[in-house]
């Protein structure tokens, strides 16, 4: 990633976090006076993950470091306070990349499910910032489609690692503030950590042929990196 | 809507695009979108090698205790243009072009340069710069005596430099450390040849001084260079200025003569396109090298198919084997007086067994295999130069090998044994050079290729491209064969600190391979591995 790239993001969020900043004095008190942000029964949303995985390990499995995925989560208000609101719920993003390793189609999916708490603050009734934590656990699984496999079978690695996401991000309301479904697009970006996991890639066999099979060793792969989420959100 | 709204969703959208932007950041190495194809292969000392040429590296296989697999990547310069192992298999040289970098290129520059892979204990590799080349010369030639020297030389073929001096030889000394070695350059004497074969000569004792010596023969004249000293040459032209045809060389052959006298050392000269032998002696001269070539040319009545210097009780003689005459001749290197030996086959090559068939080492006389016969049922002779003189009928004995032998294999650890390639490639034979038997062993197809034990005592023949392994033993000629689940592209039986073990590799996909056990050949312990190359990192 070029620095023009990573400047051009944080003056994009920057200028995000402006919109939802609080509202000079005087707006300020009528927002005061109303009964602030409409409490939503509950918020469903639809979006597209991209993480950045800079591990070696990940190489085999894509031409670049993104990992896309795609992402599903449900929330529910469950505080509020003023313009803030505290919010909970359950998230989860699904992705595989494929490529070729040295000629050896590859695959690396990716699905992590997450519950997770979220700050938001509503600078507008129509637009708000928020922040969130999100631990949970990452599932993945690796495959080599090797024509040099012992048994004709693909090779394999599944991995459960803990994980969790910190991040802030931004929401804009689309839909008339009238209506009782109101309608979201949200940007977000944070950090998905996950701990590492020795990629071995073995066959599946028998228990009497699996000391006969050797696994194919990738190295240690870190599924972890900044991430950037862009959603469609549906609030009742 | 109103504008703000509109602006934060624009910002939204900005966000998402910077998003995509970034997404498409982080290039892997190319190498990752290169096949892993296992193109060459070199079971060493310690373990097997495998050329991986698109990652510039070579992937070394060290098998272990209940045939585990270490795999070590060793980096080699950039763009392999050749790999030659060390003779005593315990080196592994590669020859790389290096890269010159154009303005903008993000690779950096790169000298040509000669990654020696040293196999022990642990694996240890020394590059050297080759700094005073920019076009590379893609031929290599590793003395096969003391592993001392390496000779790079023009090769043809594609990719060659845009010029080139076909002459032009370069000699490095490998006994000297990386930083210190110098690559000299030599160009030959040309008479207007290209170096075809070079030949390294154990040590001879040579007026002026024992010492060793590069023979280099081109498409029409012979060059002989002390090896030590290149700049000391002498080039001789095999074709007479009176004469139209240019003579080819087809193989020397080198003898010291007597170890007392330093002026008898002899080279020895078969043509490719006439019937005649030539007989260089190397006799004392007051030049710079100390010695010069004396040539005696012979015609043999033939166009000869393989030469060697033999004893025989009537003195030292130069054989020449002429298929077209079903003969062998005796040339007196001194008298150019010639002896046809009639021969019960019109055997093409001859290998002198003397250390194990005849009287041993030091033997007054000496005693020659013949094979390569061009009828199907020729099978091999021993001929007894002893009994030449006079009798010459009575010193061919032949084995009872009912094939036509296309190679002579030896047997590591046991000198008195040959495996016979037989052309048909259905059979070959294990011949017993002391008790002169010969064991026959068929195979149930044709095209299969051997590789040997280097402990000797098992022969390996597998049908590349099938999966048939068979291992025959040496001494008992008893075959077991092996399950094998892939298709198999090579065989190498490697000795490593931890025992012995045979690497089946099979190709296709990332490269596979299968480890047994060579001593029990159990097929209960065997392992099997996949995509031996994937593995990175890559530079």
């Amino acid at each position: 990633m070029s620095f023009v790239n990573r400047g051009g993001l944080i003056l994009a969020a920057s200028g995000l976090l402006a919109l939802v900043a609080p509202a000079p004095a005087a707006a300020q008190v009528i927002a005061q006076e109303s009964a602030g942000p409409r409490l939503d029964v509950v918020q469903g949303t639809l979006g597209v993950r991209t993480t950045l995985i800079r591990s070696s390990a990940f190489d085999p499995f894509s031409g670049t470091d993104a990992m896309p995925q795609l992402s599903l989560s449900i929330a529910h208000p469950l505080l509020r306070s003023g313009s803030f609101v505290v919010a909970a719920g359950f998230g989860t993003d699904y992705g595989v990349s494929s490529s070729e390793a040295r000629g050896v189609a590859s695959s690396l999916s990716l699905w992590r499910l997450t519950a997770f708490a979220e700050g938001r603050y509503y600078g507008r009734s129509y637009a708000y910032g928020f922040a969130r934590l999100a631990p949970g656990l990452l599932r993945g699984g690796a495959t080599l489609v090797d024509p040099s496999s012992p048994n004709a079978k693909n090779l394999e690695d599944h991995f459960d690692v803990l994980a969790v996401d910190p991040s802030v991000g931004a929401a804009v309301r689309v839909s008339g503030e009238s209506s009782p479904v109101g309608a979201w697009v949200s940007a977000e970006g944070g950090y998905g950590w996950a701990q590492g996991h020795h990629l071995m890639l073995a066959p599946p066999a028998s228990p009497r042929d699996q000391s006969k099979i050797a696994p194919v060793d990738l190295g240690n792969i870190d599924p972890r990196g900044a991430f950037f989420r862009v959603a469609f959100a549906i609030t009742y | 809507m109103n504008d703000k709204r509109l602006l934060a969703l624009a910002l939204l959208a900005a966000v998402a695009a910077a998003a995509v932007a970034v997404a498409g950041c982080g290039d892997r190495s190319p190498v990752w979108s290169e096949p892993a194809t296992i193109d060459q292969a070199f079971g060493l000392n310690g373990g097997v090698a495998i050329v991986d040429s698109p990652a510039d590296r070579v992937v070394v296989l060290v098998p272990g205790a209940d045939q585990s697999l270490r795999i070590e990547h060793i980096s080699v310069g950039k763009h392999i243009l050749n790999v030659q192992p060390s003779p005593r298999g315990n080196k592994l040289l590669v020859l790389s072009a290096g890269h010159r970098a154009p303005v903008g290129d993000t690779e950096p520059d790169e000298k040509p340069s000669l990654t020696v892979i040293e196999f022990g204990a642990a694996l240890v590799s020394h590059r050297y710069e080759l700094t005073t080349l920019t076009d590379p010369l893609a031929g290599l030639a590793i003395d096969p005596i003391e592993e001392r020297w390496v000779i790079l030389y023009p090769a043809s073929g594609p990719n060659q430099p845009f010029v080139q001096n076909p002459n032009e030889l370069v000699f490095l000394d490998l006994t000297q450390p990386p930083e210190t070695a110098t690559a000299v350059a030599h160009t030959l004497h040309s008479f207007g040849g290209r170096p075809a074969r070079l030949t390294f000569t154990p040590t001879l004792a040579l007026p002026g001084g024992a010492r060793r010596l590069l023979v280099v023969e081109s498409n029409q004249d012979l060059s002989i260079l002390d090896l030590a000293n290149p700049s000391n040459e002498i080039s001789v032209p095999l074709t007479s200025g009176t004469d139209s045809r240019r003579l080819t060389p087809a193989a020397i052959t080198v003898d010291d003569g007597d170890p007392a006298s330093d002026s008898d050392a002899r080279i020895g000269v078969r043509l490719q396109n006439d019937s005649s032998v030539i007989t260089l002696t190397l006799e004392p001269d007051p030049g710079t090298t100390g010695f010069r070539p004396t040539v005696n040319l012979t015609d043999v009545g033939g166009v000869p198919s393989d030469i060697a210097f033999v004893r025989t009780d009537g003195g030292l003689r130069l054989a020449a084997l002429v298929p077209t005459r079903s003969a062998a001749v005796l040339v007196d290197p001194v008298t150019s007086l010639t002896t046809a030996v009639a021969l019960p086959a019109r055997y093409q090559s001859l290998s002198l067994v003397t250390d194990v068939a005849g009287g041993g080492a030091g033997a007054a006389v000496d005693v020659a295999l013949l094979w390569n016969g061009g009828a199907p049922t020729d099978g091999v002779a021993f001929w007894e130069l002893g009994q030449t003189a006079g009798r010459p009928y009575r010193s061919i004995e032949t084995v009872g090998v009912v094939a036509a032998v296309s190679a002579v294999l030896p047997v590591p650890q046991h000198p008195n044994l040959r495996v016979l390639q037989t052309s048909a490639a259905s059979e070959f034979y294990v011949l017993d050079l002391q008790t002169r038997t010969a064991a026959p062993l068929v195979t149930s197809t044709t095209s299969i290729a051997f590789s040997m034990s280097p402990a000797g005592d098992q022969v390996w023949t597998f049908a590349p491209g099938g999966t048939q392994v068979v291992a025959t033993g040496i001494l008992d000629t008893h075959p077991r064969s092996l399950l094998i689940e892939r298709t198999v592209r090579q065989v190498l039986e490697v000795q490593t600190a931890d025992g012995r073990f045979v690497v089946i590799l099979h190709a296709g996909g990332g490269g596979g391979a299968t480890v047994y056990d060579a001593a029990t050949l159990d097929d209960e312990t065997r392992r099997l591995y996949s995509s031996v190359l994937v593995g990175g990192p890559y530079q």
